[in-house]
């Protein structure tokens, strides 16, 4: 696909300039009204999709999923004009209802932006009347997902070949450029975006701070806390407003890092601040648990129906209508905890700490030493205990042992992921592989025992409320829980080979070299 | 991929008018499709108003592993592609059996096309010479169509007679009816006859209709442009039977 710009008025000027090439089918110019919608990680985007809703007729419309690259449909599904659905799984069954899932799972299609355009469509033919060449131009306005379309887009002309007409495509290119000298354009929704002043993919939900090596330590810590403390202030208003579980979980997974960061670098903050601030994260982790703990059983749901006989699936319903009844009151719970004071307080202050520029007067020795040396010692530490650790793991080890583990694990991730941009690329990839594996099992081996117990509990619960527990229901989360336990047995059995293949040699002698302090500085160069 | 070929020994039978119409259904019905002109005398090309022409001519064709999708033009229609005839394609036999193996490389060269096509119809030209040979190794079915002429009913005979001394494995051999007139009487006694005699003779008629004369005016798929038409209706028909015969999905 080549596309081009154009002044306004411009399907005149296209087309005059074509007709010397052949025969021209002009078609009567149709209205275009289209809005772009992606998640707020902006996972189409990243997969090089773009979805859109567009309004075919008063009352009607199709949702769209295009390449961005190359603008061809990959799948479309008709649907009413509105609202668009909120979650993939809500469109109509089909193939593009699956390649959505897949690729957006549980996370909602929020709209980014919109179009309203004018299209006039084109053939060109040869002298035995079969079209070469297509192509549409393209001009009208643009605006952001839920606001008036007022922005004015560049006009564009959008040539579409036809498969072995390359000599068509070419010549069009070459008048179209001679006569009218436009510039290439982008793709259609990064103009829009432009226009609206957005960019895309401006979220990630695992941010990296701009460090490098010879940063004091100090400065590099204040630039990663930073970036969370924008993680958590960028999903607050999604967690409010509950538009999908994964704000919340984005916004959890940011204050967990920032206490972590609190505790395993205590030193090199400046005196009594961790001690001033840990409370707090720790009380904003406690305030969000239980409303996460309710969405990941509600999106567990499905697959705890498929871990049942067939016959048993539809038992599980009660347990949703009351998992669903819990959420909806611990949503009105974390909402009321949000607007207190104390969190206000809590983000002004740490913003206060922040924003202010690295002093080494007010931070202590160690805050003013070379960010590498600080990173390189800690995880080499961090690294050294998941090992001892894990050494010592035997078959007959208890739970608790596994539970300690996961937590060297996750500490040990983290330092190496604050600091991930002062390793030279690559290099961390196959450690991360190996311990995100080992960590998915401790996860599991962990979790699988919580939600067994969690299923007791809510089976009591259920038990003493007015609308009581369905015998059959009863049943069906006591099978669900014995499958539980066996996927736990099955999880420990598995630790010892993933434990082994983080710690094999090879792994060991990278993190001697990335971590261990005095080791080769592959960073520096 | 399914691979079918419109074949039949004798000529002015109405292979090309099948294969075209066919195809568009197929496409229509969001298969994506090719139809590979293999006659000299060019009319698919033709009907959908291709050049018939291939750069490097038939054998640039059976030189390279590739040459075919590079070759691929596309129609007027949505999911429907052409690779056209060349003139050369007179010499097919030759340059065939210039290769080791002939009758194998159709299907050689066929085979790098499975994942960009669902169906692809070869529309191949009269006679039973290697070429033919070449496509029944290649196809999965040989769609033959049959007037309902004695003449036609002979050729019929020869293609059932020598297709079982060659035991080619997995090729259906699926006639039809064309061009029948109901008004003659002889027509409808041999129709009759056919199906009973012919077991895997598809049962759809494709009528005598001057609607598909005029194809060749208005150089496009009777579907396109007449939907509605007794023959446009029956080659819809006739398609439905042939994908339930060959458990195509649609």
């Amino acid at each position: 696909m080549f596309e081009s710009r154009l002044s306004p008025e411009p399907a005149a000027e296209v087309l005059a300039a074509l007709a010397p090439l052949g025969e021209l089918k002009i078609e009567r110019p149709v209205p275009l009204r289209r809005t772009y919608f992606d998640t707020f990680d902006w996972r189409l985007h990243r997969a090089g999709r773009a979805l859109a809703l567009e309004r075919t007729a008063p009352g009607k419309a199709q949702v769209c999923l295009r390449g961005l690259a190359d603008n061809r449909l990959l799948g479309h599904a008709a649907t009413p004009a509105a609202p668009m659905p909120r979650f993939a799984r809500e469109l109509p069954p089909g193939p593009l209802r699956r390649d959505l899932e897949s690729i957006v799972e549980m996370r909602a299609l929020l709209p980014v932006a919109r179009v309203r355009l004018s299209v006039q469509h084109a053939a060109l033919r040869d002298e035995q009347g079969k079209t070469v060449l297509r192509l549409a131009v393209e001009h009208g306005l643009g605006g952001t997902g839920d606001g008036r379309c007022d922005r004015v887009l560049p006009a564009r002309v959008r040539l579409d070949p036809v498969k072995g007409y390359r000599k068509a495509l070419r010549r069009a290119q070459a008048v179209l450029d001679a006569e009218l000298k436009l510039p290439p354009t982008g793709q259609l929704l990064d103009e829009v975006l432009t226009a609206i002043g957005r960019e895309a993919e401006d979220y990630a939900a695992r941010p990296t701070a701009a460090l490098h090596p010879d940063l004091p330590a100090g400065e590099a810590v204040r630039r990663i806390l930073l970036t969370l403390l924008e993680m958590m202030q960028r999903n607050i208003e999604g967690v409010r407003a509950a538009t999908d579980t994964e704000f919340l979980h984005d916004f959890r997974i940011a204050v967990r890092r920032t206490r972590s960061l609190l505790s395993q670098l205590k030193s090199v903050f400046p005196p009594a601040l961790p001690e001033r601030f840990r409370p707090d994260f720790k009380w904003l982790g406690e305030l969000t648990g239980p409303m996460r703990d309710l969405d990941v059983y509600l999106l567990k749901l499905p697959a705890y129906q498929e871990m049942l006989p067939r016959e048993m699936q539809r038992d599980l319903q009660p347990l949703q209508a009351y998992l669903e009844k819990r959420s909806a009151a611990a949503q009105r719970e974390l909402v009321r905890q949000l607007r207190s004071a104390r969190l206000r307080k809590l983000i002004e202050e740490w913003r206060l700490f922040l924003a202010a520029d690295f002093d080494p007067a007010d931070w202590p020795a160690e805050a003013a030493l070379p960010a590498d040396d600080v990173a390189r010692r800690r995880t080499w530490k961090a690294y050294r205990k998941l090992l001892r650790d894990g050494h010592a793991i035997t078959p007959a080890s208890p739970a608790a042992a596994l539970h300690k583990l996961r937590i060297d694990c996750k500490k040990f991730r983290y330092l190496v992921e604050f600091f991930q941009p002062l390793y030279p690329p690559g290099e961390l990839r196959g450690i991360i592989k190996a311990l995100k594996a080992l960590q998915d099992n401790l996860g599991e081996f962990q979790d699988l025992e919580v939600q067994a117990e969690a299923l007791k509990r809510f089976a009591r619960e259920m038990d003493a409320e007015k609308a009581g527990l369905p015998g059959e229901t009863f049943m069906a989360m006591g099978v669900l829980i014995d499958s539980l336990y066996k996927r736990q047995a099955r999880a420990r059995k598995d630790f010892a080979a993933l434990f082994t293949r983080f710690a094999r040699p090879k792994n060991q002698a990278r993190c001697r070299a990335l971590f261990r302090p005095g080791g080769k500085k592959q960073a520096a160069a | 991929m399914k691979i079918l070929a419109t074949y039949s020994i004798k000529g002015g039978v109405g292979k090309t008018a099948a294969a075209v119409n066919l195809a568009w259904l197929a496409a229509r019905e969001g298969m994506s499709t090719l139809v590979w002109d293999l006659d000299p005398q060019a009319a698919a090309s033709y009907y959908f108003r291709v050049k018939a022409k291939v750069k490097g001519g038939g054998k640039g064709l059976l030189r390279r592993r590739h040459a075919l999708a590079e070759r691929v033009k596309g129609t007027d229609f949505e999911q429907l592609d052409l690779l056209p005839a060349d003139f050369s394609y007179r010499h097919l036999d030759l340059l065939l059996d210039e290769k080791k193996k002939p009758t194998r490389q159709l299907r050689k060269l066929l085979r790098p096309l499975a994942d960009e096509y669902d169906c692809i119809i070869l529309d191949c030209p009269p006679g039973i010479t290697l070429a033919s040979e070449a496509v029944f190794e290649a196809a999965d079915a040989l769609l033959v169509p049959v007037i309902p002429t004695t003449l036609s009913l002979r050729t019929l005979e020869q293609l059932l007679n020598f297709s079982a001394q060659q035991n080619i494995a997995g090729l259906q051999i699926l006639p039809f009816v064309s061009m029948a007139d109901r008004r003659k009487a002889m027509h409808r006694e041999i129709v009759a006859g056919l199906t009973r005699d012919y077991p895997q003779m598809l049962r759809t008629a494709i009528p005598y209709a001057s609607e598909v004369e005029r194809m060749g005016i208005t150089r496009a798929p009777l579907g396109s442009y007449a939907p509605g038409s007794r023959t446009a209706r029956a080659y819809a028909a006739l398609w439905a039977e042939l994908r339930a015969r060959l458990g195509m999905q649609e």
